[in-house]
């Protein structure tokens, strides 16, 4: 009796033992309760009772239902009308989230790709670059001076057919001068 | 659901367009000629312009070595078949948003245009494009290319690099 008290004692202060709570609980359960301490029987009754509730089997489904993830459930994303389902709309904008990153990774990989083959020379890198013309490129010659001396031609027609426009162009700025001194009588 | 299903595939389609853009720029209008027998076609490929660098270069002319050192690639499509119907259809397949117009010369003979193609500052893709009754040429010259150089040359080469150009032509 003495010892339950100052069990009880401890327990308040909480610095009771797993064992200790269990003679409590033991003693409060076997029904032969000292008036004295009658007054705490509920108490421990209650605790006893907690211990007892479990959630039911079905706990797992309701709770995904609730969140608009049970599968077959048919109204799963209409519970969004009584304001539940806090989760469905972070999902969907983790989706966007997820969408924007993978765009971003494309384009920046193919700039990247872009960029790369520009910049060094090889055959199959420059088909990516995309000059006008490279679909595959065959070479014409074997030999390097032979191939200089394709190049050296289709420069000198390059630059001659470019020397060209710039004559045409003082040419006709010569005529233009002419004209006009002699419209203006200089 | 569905909607988030749709932005996966935004992706792709960008994927898919890029693709297909490199496609269209490389085989435009040359991919389709290059086997065709009506057209005379040169190329000469970056590896070919690295081995050029074991070439003696003791008899040319610093000009023309710096704008060849600076080239990765050359290609030369030419046609002595219906050269305006080319000319033409070449025209009209030429991205103008990639390839800027340059100049343009037009006499009684013969129409000239040069157009370039631009990345940053450096133009990177020089494209000649030629008619005249006989004949229907493009040449396109990739790498790093310097306009004030390259009209320098055909001054410096004189009138025997005029003699040289009727040859070429015909080849």
């Amino acid at each position: 009796m003495n010892e339950i008290k100052r069990l009880l004692e401890k327990y308040w202060l909480a610095e009771t033992t797993l064992e200790e709570e269990k003679v409590l609980a033991d003693y409060f359960r076997s029904g032969e309760v000292d008036v004295e301490l009658l007054q705490y029987a509920p108490f421990f009754e209650y605790i006893d009772e907690e211990k007892q509730v479990s959630p039911g089997e079905d706990f797992e489904e309701r709770i995904l239902e609730r969140v608009g993830l049970a599968e077959g459930t048919a109204q799963g994303r209409g519970h969004g009308m009584d304001g539940s389902p806090m989760l469905a709309p972070v999902r969907r904008l983790w989706f966007g989230y997820a969408a924007a990153a993978a765009v971003l990774l494309c384009v920046s990989s193919l700039f990247l790709v872009v960029q790369l083959s520009s910049r060094s020379g090889d055959e199959v890198k420059v088909a990516a670059s995309g000059g006008v013309i490279s679909a595959t490129m065959k070479d014409t010659y074997d030999d390097p001076e032979k191939a200089l001396e394709a190049v050296r031609h289709a420069l000198l027609v390059a630059s001659t057919h470019m020397n060209e426009g710039k004559n045409i162009t003082q040419k006709n700025m010569y005529r233009l001068n002419n004209s006009w001194q002699a419209a203006t009588g200089n | 659901m569905n909607r988030s299903k749709w932005i996966f595939f935004i992706p792709l389609l960008l994927l898919g367009t890029g693709v297909f853009a490199q496609d269209d720029a490389i085989g435009k209008f040359f991919g389709k000629y290059v086997e065709d027998s009506r057209f005379t076609v040169v190329s000469i490929s970056p590896k070919m312009f690295r081995l050029m660098s074991k070439v003696n270069w003791d008899t040319i002319p610093s000009d023309l070595k710096q704008t060849v050192t600076r080239l990765t690639s050359l290609r030369i499509l030419s046609t002595e078949t219906t050269p305006a119907v080319f000319y033409k259809e070449a025209m009209a397949r030429i991205d103008r948003k990639e390839y800027e117009e340059l100049i343009t010369v037009r006499s009684d003979k013969d129409n000239v245009r040069f157009m370039v193609k631009e990345q940053g500052d450096v133009i990177h893709e020089l494209l000649m494009i030629a008619v005249d009754k006989d004949s229907f040429t493009m040449m396109s010259f990739v790498g790093n290319i310097d306009l004030d150089k390259l009209s320098r040359l055909s001054s410096d080469m004189g009138i025997k690099g005029m003699e040289n150009l009727k040859n070429i032509k015909h080849k």
